[in-house]
């Protein structure tokens, strides 16, 4: 039977939604319609590469239950896919099923408790006892004999919480007997029904994930497992995490598993389940924390570090298939989709904070890191040792932030340091290698922070090493050891005093070349046709230059505050049209999330930091004919062209130029730039709360009147004019033209139904023909796909992630936006 | 309240055991038929089946029987004879059932087998026998052997038709 | 830091870190994928004789643990992997991998290109090694002339019976190399366990008055093991259940007229999906072979396959037809490993109790 499947979109991103969404998005609907079901999506993220295909029905609605309800009805719809668009389609899907009870669409894979039971911990509590599986020991007392009953049962530490507060949430956490009695006290003073709950508290445990997969045969495979370094009080995604797990024992390793599989069971869901775990190092003893029915950061994460191809798998069980039944090109035993990955190399997973943005223009915010994400984005570091997946992670995630510089640390009193280890920051690493550095012993560190041991070990012989590379000058023993844990040509040179490329030369001379290994997921065990590389210094290099033509395109690196997933949505449109244009092509990127590293995109790819040092490292080995980089990358642009790179700028503004604090409003006119004759596509306006495209503000006479300013490069991109207010006879037209913002790129796209980006690789190409000349020549009579729609900027909750209340530049610091037709 | 007391995974081994123990015994497969009792003894009956075709590559006939109204001791006995489609004469016969506890059930299923035929012979597979006989009948394959009292009643759950795997005491 | 070599027969040299013992070290090269369990790995004595090479990178996180020991003291003749931890878990943090290897006399070797090594030994099969301080012309030689012995599962099974005593069902385990995974798992049922050397006469396991008798794993190759093993196994399969594990599992189907060859490359690993025939169900297990049963050689035999590894379709698992007699190639016992073919021993422990009288549980 054919179905009628409604994709739930994820809407804007957010705090903990980056573009994975998106990423699996893509490749779900891919396997749908190739399955011949129909595809229908609702989703009004403005940056969502998904919804600019042209094969699918998009819906362009806010994500609201009265919107999807009324798509339901009106399109027919038979089944649903929640899983594709996290937090927001979950809840949604949830709240349809209640709603419409039998009368519903089935949700693929997906039943309603355990939707319920990822947005409602006391849920999730209730049915994890009923199916006999550890979780959070809970109670409610109304006495404070009732809380000693509690906690006789219990042990110590607890916390208490008041039911339904007065004023504030309230959580106290007792360690010392002594203290219960008050806390129990002061709880039931503040709660209105005169209640604590008590709950034995699991801050300092460490946490864990594993991502497990079941098809509707019971067949069940453990993708992977992640361990946070930071323990449970850190809020996961603000948390260093490495995987495949280092530190757990085999026997506890293998209870996770198993009640992972048995969670999958429990709550009978079809396809993927992460499964969060908070495990008591002391006794190897453990509690479920969080169930995850969607795709997210951690399944993003395992799908770079295994090679795993897990939403082709993953749809094809929802859609009913055994897991037996499932090919998989990628797997070389018997294509079986069966294989648990097996990986043979390490990947790191750092956080991207944003403070110093915010600092760097005097906006405040609170740096300790507590159970709330304070992260916006991640990169990965891969590499054959925890110390070089580390290195690379740090290379990936920093640029641009003062907290990081080793100034910062020096500075720090020894007071400072104990402060900022039991109250971490968003530069801890640095704190921890510093503390190291001052004389602290691991076990002390360990008891201080709750980080295992085994990473201080780790920390302290990176330590080591740059104490020999700073002392040992111009030795090559010493840059062989330095490069086969991580570090990069720049960080040398930095401790030699000495520039950059003068490390490279030597490293060269010397023969001291990276050595690039495929991820696959059988660790060599088995041929396997793998195309994602990393690279490490070891004996064997594996990746071989892709062709005689090719094309290298730089990610946009780790998601950040302002236009991430819009710079994402740029360089996937990029790379889709040089494939499009039958170029080989090499990407290159370190956010695992990343629209870029979707397989449907690009021949090959390398999961490197991008600092210059790397990217040449890749140039070397694949020789492209082009490199694509985005336009803010200048220091990465003019290394590159020193170098006698042939560069391809896809220019960008470093953020959004246009946006204004103040209530004013502007008129922007934007162009498309052939390298020689620039063309008017048409005028908008931005505000502080978002853009308005609009087509009928386009008269037959502005459209003559509206100025075309002389380019003085030839570089052919999109291109805007800021003007105060539209133009008339009268204006001195502002000649200054700038690269157009990445998020106007996407929005322009969605509203024209025209993909800009990828006219402008064309002509950078030098591969227009007449139809991209005739179609430029006919702008004017152009319709519009949407004639008016705004962009508004998403109101993340920068006063409960960051602690920030005061204005912001929305156009620079909105993680996401939606938008809507007018 | 119902507790349960053998999970989906042991009540799956067991099952596993008896279709061992069924070839074991019968030394193969060949001239085996499966006789399941209403309405769970069916499904473990077409259980077995299923992994006797898993294992051997033949297909093994299962003949459900409805004894509802035919036990003794049921005064809405109608009396009327039960007649199987398929012909039972010198098979050896597996008569299946979820739970073994008078006996009376058996006895009424071997009356309803007799009365279709002669069969070489009848072995009797339970997955759980639960004692209190008032038969001199005996099981040739149990998947669990349950001592109850006879306040207790025991409930074998089967994915085919409570949606789940499981055996509760009750 | 002591930069030592790893040398294989075909002439490919590694250089290295040193750790562990700083001995010289003769062994067969086999690689393992399983990305935890190191201490159980190098404890099992199926890996006496062999350098063990681990593909996951970092191997020694966890320390050494009295649990993770599946033999007292290490089986295996060296240790290679890409990095090594210095973590000690005792009350002392005296006890690293490195002490703990060092203690035992075992060489290990750090800083090697693991996943070239890998690739290099999935096309040629197991190779003869060695852990070296010059990989000089002398070494290759000592390494070329070095034979082996065959005799692992004599120098391996104890010499004398012991008792691991229990209140439950009377089993006996015949020692061909035993790992404590095994006696574990037996305790956990409470099984009253004797420990026969692997040459016990049909008599003396008689004399015990088993309720049921295991074959258990152990290393090298099964047709090496003496006749009297074949013999118990045919005498005691009519009588009581059995259950083979591992070189049980081989024994097991020698004993009934199959074949067992050597693999052209062995699997070590915990990551194969294994189907289980009767109901299809997948599941993992700890995986460690070199030698595998035949497919074509069960024709004739009173077994059946009850287990398939459907990545490369090896028998993983085999029944008598005619007896409550049964055997598996992978290790049940999870140590290390995935948990849920333990079912193995609960399905033997559940016949001994049928058969013990009784039935069921």
């Amino acid at each position: 039977m054919t179905e009628r499947v409604l994709i739930i979109g994820g809407s804007a991103n957010d705090f903990g939604r980056e573009t994975e969404g998106d990423v699996a998005t893509f490749q779900v609907v891919d396997v749908i319609k190739k399955y011949g079901h129909e595809v229908v999506i609702v989703d009004d993220n403005p940056y969502a590469f998904t919804t600019s295909r042209h094969d699918i029905q998009v819906i362009e609605k806010a994500l609201t239950i009265d919107n999807l309800m009324a798509v339901i009805a009106k399109e027919h719809i038979t089944a649903m896919v929640t899983s594709v668009g996290g937090s927001t389609a979950t809840r949604l899907g949830a709240d349809i099923l209640k709603l419409m009870g039998n009368g519903a669409p089935k949700v693929l894979g997906l039943s309603l408790p355990v939707m319920q039971a990822t947005q409602n911990t006391k849920y999730l509590h209730e049915r994890l006892q009923q199916l006999n599986i550890p979780t959070v020991q809970s109670r409610l007392a109304s006495n404070v004999s009732e809380a000693f009953d509690a906690v006789r049962d219990f042990e110590l530490p607890v916390v208490i919480r008041p039911i339904a507060p007065m004023g504030q949430t309230l959580r106290l956490q007792v360690t010392d007997i002594d203290d219960l009695e008050e806390a129990v006290e002061t709880g039931l003073n503040r709660s209105i029904t005169h209640q604590v709950n008590i709950d034995k508290s699991i801050r300092g445990h460490q946490e864990i994930s594993m991502l497990v997969i079941r098809d509707k045969r019971d067949t069940t495979v453990l993708i992977g497992g992640v361990e946070d370094m930071d323990p449970v009080g850190i809020h996961s995604a603000d948390s260093i995490a490495i995987t495949p797990i280092q530190t757990l024992p085999d026997p506890v390793y293998q209870k996770l598993r198993s009640a992972a599989f048995k969670v999958i069971r429990g709550f009978d869901v079809i396809g993927l389940l992460e499964v969060r775990f908070a495990v008591d190092p002391k006794v190897d003893d453990y509690v479920i924390t969080r169930v995850t029915p969607y795709f997210d950061r951690t399944a993003a994460l395992l799908v770079a570090a295994t090679g795993y191809p897990l939403i082709p798998v993953v749809t094809r069980l929802i859609l009913g298939e055994t897991l037996e039944a499932v090919q998989t090109p990628v797997i070389g035993a018997n294509h079986t989709a069966l294989l648990e990955p097996t990986m043979d190399h390490i990947v790191i997973r750092f956080p991207i904070f944003s403070f110093g943005d915010f600092e760097s223009n005097g906006v405040k915010t609170e740096h300790r890191l507590n159970t709330v994400q304070k992260s916006v984005g991640t990169t990965i570091g891969v590499g054959r040792s925890v110390e070089e997946a580390l290195e690379k992670a740090i290379r990936a995630a920093h640029f641009n932030n003062r907290n990081f510089s080793p100034t910062v640390m020096n500075a720090l009193t020894d007071n400072g340091i104990i402060e900022q280890l039991i109250h971490p920051r968003d530069n801890r690493i640095f704190v921890l290698l510093e503390a190291l550095r001052r004389g602290y012993t691991v076990d002390e560190l360990a008891e201080m922070t709750k980080i295992n041991a085994f990473y201080f070990y780790k920390l302290r012989q990176i330590n080591k090493l740059e104490e020999t590379v700073k002392n040992k000058p111009w030795q090559m023993d010493v840059v062989k050891l330095a490069k086969y844990y991580g570090l990069s040509d720049g960080l040398i040179a930095r401790l030699w005093h000495a520039k950059y490329e003068e490390v490279r030369r030597y490293r060269w001379d010397n023969g001291i070349l990276p050595t690039y290994k495929a991820f696959e997921p059988s660790a060599g065990e088995f041929e396997e046709a793998a195309n994602q590389y990393y690279s490490t210094f070891e004996s064997e290099n594996e990746s071989i230059r892709l062709g005689k033509y090719t094309a290298l395109v730089i990610g946009a690196g780790g998601f950040r505050l302002g236009d991430g997933a819009a710079a994402s949505y740029v360089m996937a449109m990029v790379a889709a049209e040089l494939q499009a244009q039958g170029i080989q092509t090499v990407l290159m990127n370190n956010s695992p999330t990343d629209l870029m590293f979707m397989p449907q995109l690009g021949n090959k790819k390398y999961y490197e930091p991008l600092e210059i040092s790397d990217v040449m490292n890749v140039i070397e080995i694949e020789q492209p004919m082009q490199v694509f980089v985005p336009g803010n990358r200048i220091k990465l642009i003019n290394s590159l062209r020193q170098n006698g790179i042939d560069v391809k700028v896809i220019a960008k503004e470093k953020y959004l130029p246009s946006s204004i604090v103040d209530d004013t409003s502007r008129t922007v006119v934007n162009y498309f730039y052939d390298g020689q004759t620039i063309y008017l596509i048409g005028m908008g306006s931005q505000s502080n709360d978002g853009i308005i495209l609009d087509q009928s503000v386009m008269t037959e006479a502005l459209w003559d009147k509206i100025p075309r300013p002389q380019m003085s490069s030839e570089t052919p991109g999109l291109y805007q004019m800021l003007i105060k207010h539209q133009p008339s006879h009268n204006d001195e037209p502002l000649m200054v033209v700038r690269p157009m913002p990445f998020t106007m790129v996407a929005f322009l796209d969605k509203v024209t139904g025209i993909d800009w980006m990828r006219l402008v690789i064309r002509y950078m190409l030098n591969r227009q023909t007449h139809v991209e000349q005739q179609f430029l020549a006919q702008l004017k009579s152009l319709q519009w796909r949407i004639p008016k729609a705004q962009l508004t900027y998403w109101h993340a909750d920068f006063e409960e992630h960051m602690e920030i209340d005061q204005m912001l530049d929305n156009g620079r610091y909105a993680i996401g936006a939606t938008y809507h037709l007018i | 309240m119902a507790k349960e007391i053998v999970d989906a995974m042991a009540m799956q081994r067991a099952l596993t055991r008896i279709t061992y123990e069924i070839i074991e015994k019968n030394k193969g497969i060949t001239n085996l038929a499966i006789v399941g009792i209403k309405t769970r003894g069916v499904f473990i009956a077409q259980r077995i089946a299923e992994r006797l075709q898993q294992l051997e590559g033949a297909t093994i006939p299962v003949i459900p029987l409805d004894i509802t109204h035919c036990r003794d001791d049921d005064n809405q006995s109608t009396g009327e004879k039960i007649s199987f489609e398929e012909n039972i004469d010198n098979k050896r016969i597996i008569l299946v059932d979820d739970v073994l506890f008078t006996g009376r059930t058996i006895r009424a299923a071997l009356d309803a087998i007799m009365d279709n035929g002669r069969p070489a012979a009848v072995n009797l597979a339970v997955l759980v026998d639960r004692g209190h006989r008032e038969l001199p009948i005996r099981a040739d394959f149990v998947g669990k052997n349950i001592p109850t009292a006879t306040s207790e009643s025991i409930r074998v759950k089967m994915k085919e038709f409570d949606g789940m795997d499981g055996i509760e005491i009750q | 830091m002591t930069t030592r070599y790893l040398i294989l027969q075909d002439g490919t040299v590694y250089a290295g870190e040193a750790f562990g013992a700083p001995a010289t070290t003769f062994g067969e090269l086999v690689f393992n994928t399983a990305m935890t369990g190191y201490q159980e790995i190098i404890t099992n004595p199926i890996y006496y004789n062999q350098i063990i090479m681990f593909t996951t990178p970092t191997i020694g996180a966890a320390g050494i643990n009295h649990y993770a020991d599946e033999s007292i003291v290490p089986s295996v003749k060296g240790v290679v992997v890409r990095e090594i931890a210095e973590i000690s878990t005792n009350r002392l943090r005296t006890l690293s991998l490195n002490d703990y290897l060092k203690r035992h006399n075992v060489p290990g070797i750090s800083q090697i290109d693991t996943r070239a090594l890998t690739r290099h030994l999935r096309e040629t099969g197991i190779q003869k090694a060695s852990i070296v301080d010059q990989p000089d012309d002398h070494a290759f030689d000592q390494l070329r002339a070095m034979v082996l012995t065959n005799q692992q599962v004599a120098q391996l099974s104890t010499p004398k019976a012991y008792a691991n005593p229990g209140r439950g069902a009377n089993v006996v385990v015949v020692d061909f190399g035993l790992k404590s995974g095994i006696l574990r798992m037996l305790s956990d049922f409470d099984a009253n366990v004797t420990v026969l050397p692997y040459l016990a006469t049909i008599d003396e396991v008689a004399n015990l008055d088993p309720d049921g008798i295991v074959i258990s794993s152990g290393p090298g190759d099964p047709n090496q093991v003496p006749e009297t093993a074949l013999e118990i196994i045919r005498e005691f399969e009519q009588r009581i259940p059995l259950f083979g594990i591992g070189l049980g599992h081989e024994l097991f189907a020698i004993a009934n007229g199959a074949k067992v060859a050597e693999l052209a490359s062995a699997h070590h690993g915990m990551n194969h999906p294994i189907r289980e025939q009767i109901t299809s169900d997948i599941i993992f297990a700890t995986q460690g072979q070199a030698y595998y049963v035949d497919h074509t050689s069960i024709k004739d035999t009173p077994l059946f396959v009850t287990h398939i590894d459907i990545t490369d379709n090896q028998i993983q698992g085999l029944r008598h037809r005619d007896y409550p007699a049964f055997s598996v190639q992978f290790f049940p016992d999870a140590a290390p490993g995935p948990l849920e073919e333990t079912q193995a021993f609960a399905e033997f422990m559940e016949m001994v109790m049928a058969r013990r009288g009784g039935g069921g549980i």
